[in-house]
């Protein structure tokens, strides 16, 4: 066999990079053409799923696209939304978290329970109640980083403890109503209250989906966590520390679950220990409905709020179209398994 | 080449007798994207023989033994069985006609009884249609029996030990009729004495009619156990000899080759200070007493056989399954690496052997990756990532380890292996890294990249970057090393400086014995 002799670099070597620099061609600005950048968007398919279905309510019933309705769509879906932010997060990472509507009905109660029984004040029962959703999330972090169980067991049962915690707040496991005699002018607004008849839930879910995605987007954290969801174990030997990305993001969506349940305390105005029953399930078929997959790391928060508004709509339709809840269960359901389908397909493949 | 010749003459004579081969393979050539891997290749397989199949790593051996059990396809070439021409479209193909694998990771089911995994699949059924219990554990205890073997047929697979793992697997084979049975490594992970079980047991296999091809790094062993030995180098067949007439220094040399043209370190750099000493460390069973030091500028080859632990010797030191023995010295402080991150942080950077799983995050641009490890250097205030400073970072990379093509924004995945693994040295001059881990950095690399990579080794050596370079590809190894370190059985088994080293000295080192 024949080698050539080691090729050397003619004149200068190769870190005698200020020498050898070609200079560098200055760099290429996005296309700020809107309808280029629109077309090569990847949520494209998503955008026109929505207008059909806008089209098809419109069409079919007289009060879908009334400004009434509207507002109600948008307190409905700000609560699925605000959660579906974080679990984005986790799903990039390859993981799921299933505990979420256990996390939501758990701070309801706690929440009505600290305001009616020990008589706290609103503030600061609205915060120990997102706090609660902040510890199991921590728990859920630290069983899966740092214990390393699978994410979808060590959930399922963090779900099932939250969600009998909650039982067992209530005596004998009723739910603690508020009631409307007192004024609560503070707790009410968070889930009943509007700025200029925009609901406040939406204006939450709005920080809170603009946070996460300056975070992803714009952050070199989010550009490292992008990395542990591509490929975790080069992350890992990149010396990233894959571990603390994952309890982040676990973690996170412990919070964004306190401070949904926060809310549903408040829309309902009580703790509802079977409350957002099935949730989850609304929340990551709308995340995987956004494109983003299990596998892939890659994922995007404008998707995940396009997914809400899709799976929000359908539910707010049917329910106009006097549909009852579980035949719209069994539809959400589909709508999740048409999702994982469509993304197999995107991806080409037929490897699971 | 004369002498191989005049051996393969001699060898050809004594075996042409009677006997039909039972599997003769004539002219097989298998080319991959950017490699020939074989090259007009003559194998033969007579009836019940131990036919081993020895060369350094890439010389073709795992592509033939592919092509013999049906996994490749060959280009070109026939292959006879009992003199009749088949064609393996697949696996299955070729265990139709007998051929069955024995394979370095055992595929049996660990939760299984020994006799359960035998007949695993072809279970012998009574006439209502339920598995006849008794004569599967009748039948199984009669196989072990005749081969020799004292071992119940109903312990679970997974408390056995290697070795009798290995062997239910070849009593497996045996039962299914393997008329030729592919060994591949068998001795990889045995001890002496499994060892000499298990050669008491292919004895006995082989003793019933079967023919063994048997592939091993091991030239002690294969003189041990085979009758005849085919060298391959390159992908082309040298030659093949009977292994009683032939010492392991002729058996080294044929593998070897007398010209190797490698490329060469054009300069020395005088090494600067210790950056790295490591002191008898270890980790378990696998890494024991490994004691070297790393002075800045200098290269240290890491020579061994494939699991001689140079992969757990890089797991050491970069954190990854930290060490339980002895103590790690770097810049003269004594610390512990107990985590990559960990490893980043006192100036270490790997280049890992598998650049696709380990190396890259593919769905990711070049840039993205070639400023992975230290993101903290795109960013404004250490916080927000910088579009502009990812590209011009990305940018003086690219230009200055000539990434082509000159296009950081496109994803990782798309750049050629050589490029890509540009982009993964890249990333760890990026993060101005001290000593730099390189586990076979042109693995898969084609010429031209090749040599770009190990003039690049040599400029960073000159910036005073302290190598590791571990690779089982001795030119490699002889061109680039300052120093090189053999290691056999998880321990180092030599240490010499590049003076010294011959072809010669390491593999007989690497082998065992001097």
């Amino acid at each position: 066999m024949k080698r050539e002799g080691v090729v050397m670099y003619e004149g200068t070597t190769a870190l005698d990079t200020v020498a050898a620099q070609e200079a560098c061609p200055p760099r290429e600005e996005p296309s700020r053409n809107w309808w280029a950048l629109l077309s090569d968007m990847p949520q494209i398919g998503l955008l026109i799923m929505l207008a059909v279905l806008v089209l098809f309510f419109a069409l079919t019933t007289p009060t879908f696209l009334t400004f009434r309705n509207l507002a109600i769509l948008a307190g409905s879906i700000s609560m699925i939304g605000i959660v579906a932010a974080a679990m984005t997060l986790v799903i990039i990472g390859g993981n799921l978290d299933l505990s979420v509507a256990g996390i939501i009905a758990l701070t309801s109660m706690v929440v009505a329970n600290l305001i009616v029984g020990w008589q706290w004040s609103e503030g600061a029962s609205v915060v120990a109640g997102v706090l609660v959703g902040l510890v199991v999330g921590v728990l859920n972090g630290f069983l899966v980083a740092q214990l390393g169980i699978n994410s979808v067991i060590a959930t399922l049962a963090t779900y099932s403890i939250a969600r009998w915690s909650a039982y067992l707040l209530g005596t004998k496991g009723r739910s603690i109503p508020l009631g409307y005699a007192e004024e609560r002018p503070f707790f009410d607004s968070i889930g009943q209250g509007t700025v200029l008849g925009v609901p406040v839930p939406f204006l939450i879910m709005v920080v809170i989906l603009t946070a996460i995605w300056l975070f992803l987007t714009w952050t070199r954290f989010g550009r490292e966590f992008l990395a542990v969801g591509g490929n975790s174990l080069a992350a890992l030997l990149t010396g990233i520390s894959v571990r603390r990305y994952t309890f982040f993001a676990f973690a996170l969506t412990g919070l964004c679950a306190g401070i949904c349940g926060v809310i549903f305390a408040s829309r309902l105005a009580g703790g509802y220990p079977g409350g957002a029953m099935g949730w989850e399930l609304d929340i990551i078929a709308a995340v995987f409905l956004g494109g983003t997959s299990l596998t892939g790391g890659q994922g995007s928060i404008l998707g995940t709020l396009l997914g809400v508004i899709i799976i929000g709509s359908l539910r707010n339709g049917m329910a106009l179209l006097g549909i009852d809840i579980t035949a719209q269960n069994i539809a959400t359901g589909s709508v999740l398994l048409l999702a994982v389908l469509y993304d197999r397909l995107r991806r080409g493949g037929t490897e699971l | 080449m004369g002498q191989a010749e005049r051996l393969e003459s001699s060898a050809k004579l004594q075996v042409t007798g009677a006997t039909q081969p039972r599997l003769v393979m004539e002219g097989i050539s298998k080319s991959f994207p950017g490699v020939q891997a074989l090259c007009a290749v003559d194998f033969d397989l007579l009836p019940g023989e131990v036919h081993a199949l020895v060369g350094q790593n890439g010389a073709g051996k795992t592509t033939l033994v592919k092509i013999v059990s049906g996994a490749h396809p060959a280009d070109a070439g026939r292959i006879l069985i009992e003199g009749q021409e088949v064609r393996f479209h697949s696996p299955a193909d070729a265990r139709r006609h007998g051929i069955m694998t024995v394979h370095q990771d055992w595929n049996l089911f660990p939760d299984l009884s020994v006799a359960e995994n035998i007949f695993a699949g072809r279970m012998p059924i009574k006439a209502s249609g339920i598995i006849d219990w008794d004569r599967c554990y009748e039948e199984a205890a009669r196989e072990l029996r005749s081969l020799n073997l004292e071992l119940d047929p109903h312990t679970r697979v997974g408390l056995l030990r290697p070795a009798q793992m290995q062997m239910v697997e070849i009593v497996r084979c045996v039962c299914a009729n393997a008329s030729i049975m592919i060994l591949d490594e068998p001795t990889a992970a045995l001890g002496p004495h499994e060892i000499e079980s298990l050669f008491a047991m292919i004895r006995c296999v082989v003793a019933g009619g079967v023919s063994i091809l048997y592939i091993s790094h091991k030239l002690e062993e294969i003189q041990e156990i085979a009758d005849r030995v085919t060298v391959l180098r390159d992908g082309r067949k040298v030659g093949t000899v009977r292994a009683n007439e032939v010492d392991r220094l002729e058996l080294i040399r044929m593998m070897v080759g007398r010209e190797v043209e490698a490329p060469q370190k054009q300069t020395v750099v005088t090494p600067g200070a210790e950056i790295l000493r490591a002191n008898r460390i270890g980790k378990s069973k696998a890494l024991h007493d490994i004691t070297f030091s790393l002075r800045e500028g200098e290269i240290l080859g890491v020579f061994g056989l494939l699991g001689a632990g140079q992969k757990q010797l890089i797991d050491v030191l970069y954190g990854i399954t930290p060490a339980d023995r002895g103590e790690i010295w770097v810049n003269g402080n004594q610390v512990r690496i107990q985590s990559p991150e960990m490893a980043k942080r006192l100036g270490f950077g790997l280049v890992p052997g598998d650049r696709k799983r380990e190396g890259l995050v593919q769905i990711l641009s070049a840039n993205a990756n070639l400023t992975l490890a230290n993101t903290s250097l795109i960013s404004f205030a250490k916080l927000l990532l910088s579009p502009r400073k990812e590209y011009e970072q990305g940018w003086h990379w690219i230009n200055s380890l000539d990434i082509r093509p000159k296009d950081g924004g496109r994803l990782v995945k798309y750049f050629s292996g050589g490029n890509q693994q540009k982009v993964v040295l890249g990333k760890w001059l990026q993060n101005n890294c001290k000593v730099l881990i390189l586990d076979h950095p042109t693995q898969g690399v084609d010429v031209g990249a090749k040599n770009e990579i190990y003039s690049l080794l040599e400029e960073l050596a000159k910036a005073r970057i302290a190598i590791i370079l571990v690779s089982t590809e001795l030119p490699e190894i002889l061109a680039m090393s300052d120093r090189i370190l053999v290691m056999r059985n998880g321990t180092i088994a030599a240490e010499l400086p590049r003076q010294e080293a011959t072809n010669e000295k390491l593999l007989a080192y690497a082998t065992g014995g001097n």
